[in-house]
């Protein structure tokens, strides 16, 4: 009798030390995974790379992403994957991709990205109209669709 | 009712129980430890900056600026005989500090009126100059940097066109900061495109490379002065070693087979801050809006988890967490951007 009940107590106790120490795993931090597509001329494009501005907080958290060969980009903010929620406005550029550094612009840290071939129409939060609004739902953006001329 | 418990044993289910509590005692305990141990480092990390960041306001109480991160010495201006080797460029900002954390006897080795490059200050068998000249510089070294190798400059004298063979030189885990490079500045919505306002960046490296803090008008308190970059003897990609793996798309100073310069005399140690995206292993540099701990090229990059630690322009010694949005960074960097952010 008396062994159970320090049993049953002990096995609470262990129980409750389980049940705290699984607790403590941090959350993912509130970020939406996003996948999207970018296009330029209509034909899905590698090498553009996007800018997240957060419309309402200057101060904000800039997510970024640059796209592969199909076009499809994730976003990234800091460290982690994903971008938080709330309404951005996105810039595009798209560095010439034949651009590529020298061993001594790899020393000093002095390689600048090629030409943008967009012109530099989309390269700017000050001017950009593209705006995108990502929710707790978004999964899949609308294509990105963006032109040279 | 008479008592036994002299007799009485531990039951085995008694005996499972507590070794169970003091294993998850001990799986709580361990990590702790090393967790402890880290902090020790970078609280010693932070003091080695500390004195940097003294010596930075000692220094300009002497001569009434600071020493900027570029200097060139035009070859006509050298000693005779100048540089075989035709490099001008000669010590930067914390090579200047030496004689304000204590290393005076070092610094008075060197002749400063030529290139760090020069022969007259590089180890036989290249140079001339004693080898206790290039004694390791503790202050200069974060505890928390894994113990690799320290920095050759044999291959990159090689790709230069210069003498072969190993010439091991002191390196440091601290850059003077020069400006924000495009990728950041675009990040942080700035159309400035990359710029050598950082504290210590130098426009005109031959005239220009007196700084005066009157110059700093975004405040010295609002302004990164030092900052980590540590471990440059090797490339780390978020937080691994990566020399040597999946260079493929843009060639990089590993594929190369160099390694970033890390003499703590040298100029090139002085960074325009990046923003990287973090992602593609095969092209490090890719651009993004992430600088701190991503790769250790041109960002913010320290061993300390959660961030890296910098010094600011009135010499205190800061953590900025790598979840600081690029618009604050960058506002920090700039030391005449009148931005009103702070890193709080």
């Amino acid at each position: 009798m008396n062994m159970r009940r320090s049993l049953g107590r002990n096995g609470s106790l262990l129980g409750l030390l389980v049940l705290i120490t699984s607790l403590t795993g941090c959350g993912s931090g509130g970020l939406v995974v996003v996948e999207g597509t970018v296009k330029v001329d209509g034909a899905p494009t590698g090498g553009v790379v996007l800018m997240f501005f957060p419309k309402n907080d200057p101060n904000g958290v800039t997510a970024a992403g640059t796209s592969d060969d199909q076009g499809k980009f994730t976003l990234t903010s800091g460290l982690d994957s994903g971008v938080a929620t709330g309404k951005y406005i996105v810039t595009a550029t798209y560095p010439d991709p034949a651009v590529k550094p020298t061993a001594a612009q790899m020393m000093q840290g002095t390689f600048e990205p090629g030409p943008d071939l967009l012109k530099g129409k989309y390269s700017k939060k000050q001017t950009s109209t593209v705006e995108i609004e990502i929710t707790s739902g978004s999964k899949e953006l609308a294509p990105i669709e963006l032109k040279k001329g | 009712m008479k008592r036994v418990s002299r007799n009485h044993g531990f039951t085995l289910v008694e005996l499972l129980v507590v070794i169970a509590i003091i294993g998850i005692l001990v799986g709580l305990l361990l990590p702790a430890v090393q967790a402890a141990r880290e902090a020790a480092r970078r609280m010693s990390c932070g003091n080695n900056m500390k004195q940097a960041g003294l010596a930075i306001h000692n220094f300009e109480s002497t001569y009434k600026y600071i020493h900027g991160s570029e200097r060139d010495i035009p070859l006509a201006e050298q000693p005779t005989p100048s540089n075989p080797y035709g490099q001008t460029a000669t010590f930067g900002t914390l090579f200047h500090l030496l004689p304000y954390i204590e290393q005076g006897t070092i610094y008075d080795m060197f002749d400063k009126k030529r290139s760090y490059v020069d022969p007259v200050n590089m180890p036989p068998a290249y140079g001339t100059i004693n080898k206790t000249a290039q004694s390791p510089i503790s202050a200069y070294i974060c505890p928390s940097t894994p113990g690799d190798p320290p920095s050759d400059y044999g291959p990159y004298f090689q790709a230069n066109g210069l003498p072969l063979g190993s010439i091991v030189l002191p390196r440091t885990d601290y850059i003077p900061l020069k400006g924000i490079h495009s990728s950041l500045a675009s990040c942080a919505a700035m159309t400035t495109g990359s710029t050598k306002n950082g504290m210590l960046g130098v426009t005109n490296t031959v005239t220009g490379w007196k700084i005066k803090f009157a110059e700093v008008t975004d405040g010295l308190s609002n302004t990164i002065c030092l900052a980590e970059l540590a471990g440059k003897q090797n490339t780390y990609f978020r937080g691994k070693k990566t020399l040597g793996v999946g260079f493929t798309t843009v060639p990089t100073f590993a594929g190369f087979g160099l390694q970033l310069n890390s003499f703590y005399g040298d100029h090139n140690t002085a960074r325009q801050i990046r923003g990287y995206s973090g992602a593609n292993l095969n092209n490090i540099i890719e651009a993004g809006c992430s600088s701190i701990n991503i790769i250790n090229e041109s960002g913010l990059y320290s061993f300390h988890p959660g961030g890296a630690q910098v010094v600011m322009g009135d010499g205190s010694v800061t953590f900025i967490s790598q979840t600081t949005s690029s618009v604050v960074l960058a506002s920090q960097i700039t030391r005449n951007g009148g931005e009103t952010t702070t890193t709080e």
